[in-house]
């Protein structure tokens, strides 16, 4: 029974993790841009959440409100620093958005402090749903139903749309699509704004489950890094199977052998990279 | 020449030879290394510490005559980090006394690097082998060890719930957290409990969940979490929000104090056991005086940080007479001193390097409880439980 609550657990947790990475996973695979400063614009987007609950705001004005204004932020910075990376070397792009993550968690630290701080999840769903001897909270349920929504319209937008239809070809060939009339550049900004309110809604929904400190930026970097390169570069459903993977196996190992519950998922990683270095539905670059 | 140029001269000639003379009388502050993660898992540790060891430094200047040069070190909870940087004050600075809120391995390494050095450290980590079988003469401790942080929660607790006999742990797999554990195993066995199972986890752990499901089916009677800072703040946060509050009792051993409790708020809290090494609404002149010296510092009460850094300070001077530093000298006169701690009365053996003080068990009280945001626990013992000379594993080398 324990692993039968241990595997649901998993599929949930891998569900967050997909949330996680999904931000990410679009910004390189549609850019082949390498942002080192994704974790930081999640641990801004749960600080911003932090801010909100401490004006007397409701998580749900959060919701709504903070993924919108992160994804201004990066705006902002693709506009001033990003946008001159494009066409430079990953080295480049890692040092850039290194610079900006570190600037960012300084900033949170030195602003809120190195203690953490507690964000409280909606009153409506601060209940449990049991099954059978176990609980899981309604909170999580909730964030794994919305990770589900928003995994779902997101493959359809990109898979089944017209504009998705644009955006993948423009990662494939930007100047054939600027000959067919579009503008690729436009295309590229709007497709790293979309990757950082992404972030940032992972952000919000994750502040309530963990609480926000200095340091859980470069822990969701780690997580959706481990989730995209698994996935394989690129490749949207990739992160999704490999985000429900990690999530499932590091649940399962918390029983099975506990000390090695998060090392799991970097021997998985490990794994990938020496068995299949594009990724499990990644493909040659 | 002039009269007037003679005399200018002759006072900038005076000045000349007697400059030496004052830069050798500011250089008798006597450097003091406060050496804390500032960076890293356990940056919370060092801003608090390091206004307990203001507070201290101020107050023997005034008092005592005494006159530290404060430095301030980041040990980045790297214990090789922190025995480098233990070595670049030494040298650079002539730096011979130090202190510190480190992480345990960090502790046991900087205390072998002060033997070396010929210097002392106080500490406040928690693992038993500080003033056990690692201990050297050169380094004090300032905080109940896990053996005494054990006793004084989970015995106590043990006999306000008479009815709990399936306890379940939950911990961070390094010498601290295994020696919270064992002694968690052996005081359950000595009460007649039983340790029913436990998770171990890595000390990057954030995602609990997975054990929290390993808990809940064990289904305990109790839960104790042996995690410390951010993660024991993370795992009862997720241990409350999978409903195990309202299925057994949580305990937290080791917990950060004021500022942790703080961070997660009365509605998480309330009715949690919670060990401290602290509380700062402990009823006795020193630490009424202490909470009131911590005020102009920072508009919070002194949490167990703040404490620390205060009590580390306060010991070794309680060892030096004057400015100079004869590090010998100083250890041997610390050596059985007793001091009116924040805690309570506190001795420094000389057999161990302890400093005796208080253990506090805490009970979360409820929100509508609470007379202002800061009154979050009542405490509900206070013990000094530590090895008696006959147990120690202390040798001084």
């Amino acid at each position: 029974m324990i692993y039968a609550f241990q595997i649901v657990n998993g599929l949930g947790l891998g569900m967050l993790y997909c949330i996680l990475a999904l931000g990410l996973s679009v910004i390189f695979g549609l850019l082949r841009f390498i942002n080192f400063a994704h974790g930081e614009m999640f641990a801004l987007s749960a600080y911003l959440v932090f801010v909100v609950q401490y004006f007397g705001g409701s998580f749900w004005l959060a919701l709504i409100v903070v993924p919108l204004a992160v994804m201004v932020l990066g705006w902002l910075l693709e506009r001033s620093l990003i946008q001159f990376t494009y066409n430079r070397s990953h080295t480049v792009q890692i040092l850039v958005t290194f610079g900006i993550a570190l600037v960012i968690r300084e900033s949170l630290t030195w602003i809120f402090g190195p203690q953490p701080h507690n964000v409280t999840a909606p009153e409506s769903l601060s209940g449990f749903i049991s099954i059978v001897n176990f609980t899981f909270p309604e909170y999580r349920a909730f964030v794994i139903g919305l990770g589900i929504l928003t995994t779902a319209c997101f493959w359809y937008v990109l898979e089944r749309t017209r504009i998705g239809a644009i955006i993948r070809a423009a990662s494939e060939r930007s100047e054939m699509v600027m000959l067919l009339g579009y503008d690729a550049r436009k295309i590229f900004s709007g497709a790293f704004c979309v990757g950082i309110a992404l972030a940032g809604f992972a952000g919000v929904m994750f502040a309530p489950l963990r609480g926000v400190d200095p340091n859980i930026g470069a822990e969701a970097l780690g997580i959706a890094f481990i989730a995209v390169t698994i996935g394989g570069l690129g490749s949207y459903s990739g992160v999704v199977v490999a985000s429900l993977i990690l999530g499932v196996a590091q649940s399962l190992m918390s029983t099975i052998w506990p000390e090695g519950a998060s090392l799991i998922l970097y021997i998985a990683m490990a794994a990938v990279i020496l068995i299949r270095p594009n990724g499990l539905f990644g493909k040659t670059v | 020449m002039e009269r007037r140029d003679f005399l200018k001269g002759a006072a900038g000639a005076a000045l000349v030879v007697a400059m030496p003379e004052l830069v050798r009388a500011q250089a008798k502050k006597i450097p003091f290394v406060h050496i804390t993660p500032f960076s890293g898992a356990l940056a919370d540790l060092g801003p608090d510490t390091e206004i307990g060891c203001k507070v201290a430094i101020e107050l023997l200047r005034k008092e005592r005559k005494l006159d530290f040069d404060y430095l301030r070190v980041d040990s980045e909870s790297n214990p090789s980090t922190a025995v480098r940087k233990m070595q670049e004050a030494a040298s650079s600075s002539g730096a011979r006394l130090f202190v510190g809120a480190n992480l345990s391995s960090e502790a046991l390494a900087l205390g072998k690097e002060a033997r070396n050095l010929g210097a002392i450290y106080v500490t406040s980590a928690g693992a038993d082998e500080i003033t056990g079988k690692d201990c050297t003469r050169a380094m004090f401790r300032w905080a109940v060890p896990t053996r005494g942080a054990v006793e004084g929660t989970i015995k106590p607790l043990m006999s306000l719930l008479p009815n709990a006999k399936r306890w379940y742990a939950i911990t961070p797999k390094y010498v601290f957290g295994d020696a919270l554990l064992s002694n968690t195993e052996r005081v359950l066995k000595q009460g007649g409990a039983e340790l029913v199972g436990n998770s171990y986890h890595s000390l990057t752990e954030k995602e609990f969940s997975g054990y929290l499901v390993n808990a809940a089916a064990a289904n305990p009677d109790v839960l104790v979490l042996h995690n410390f800072a951010a993660q024991g703040a993370a795992c009862l946060r997720q241990a409350v929000s999978f409903g195990l509050k309202t299925k057994m009792k949580i305990v937290m051993v080791w917990s950060a104090g004021l500022d942790q409790l703080l961070s997660l708020g009365p509605d998480i809290l309330d009715g949690v056991y919670v060990g401290a090494q602290y509380w700062h609404t402990t009823d006795i002149p020193a630490n009424k005086a202490f909470v009131a010296a911590c005020a102009p510092f920072s508009k919070l009460p002194p949490n167990n940080n703040t404490a620390a850094g205060y009590a580390m300070t306060m010991a070794i001077a309680a060892g030096m007479t004057s400015n100079e530093v004869d590090t010998a000298k100083i250890i041997e006169n610390m050596q059985g001193k007793s001091l009116e701690g924040v805690t309570g009365p506190e001795t420094i053996r000389d057999f161990d390097h302890e400093i005796t003080k208080s253990y506090f068990l805490l009970k979360c009280k409820p929100k509508a409880s609470m007379t202002n945001p800061y009154d979050l626990a009542d405490i509900l013992k206070t013990s000094s439980i530590y090895p008696t000379q006959a147990e120690s594993l202390c040798k001084f080398s």
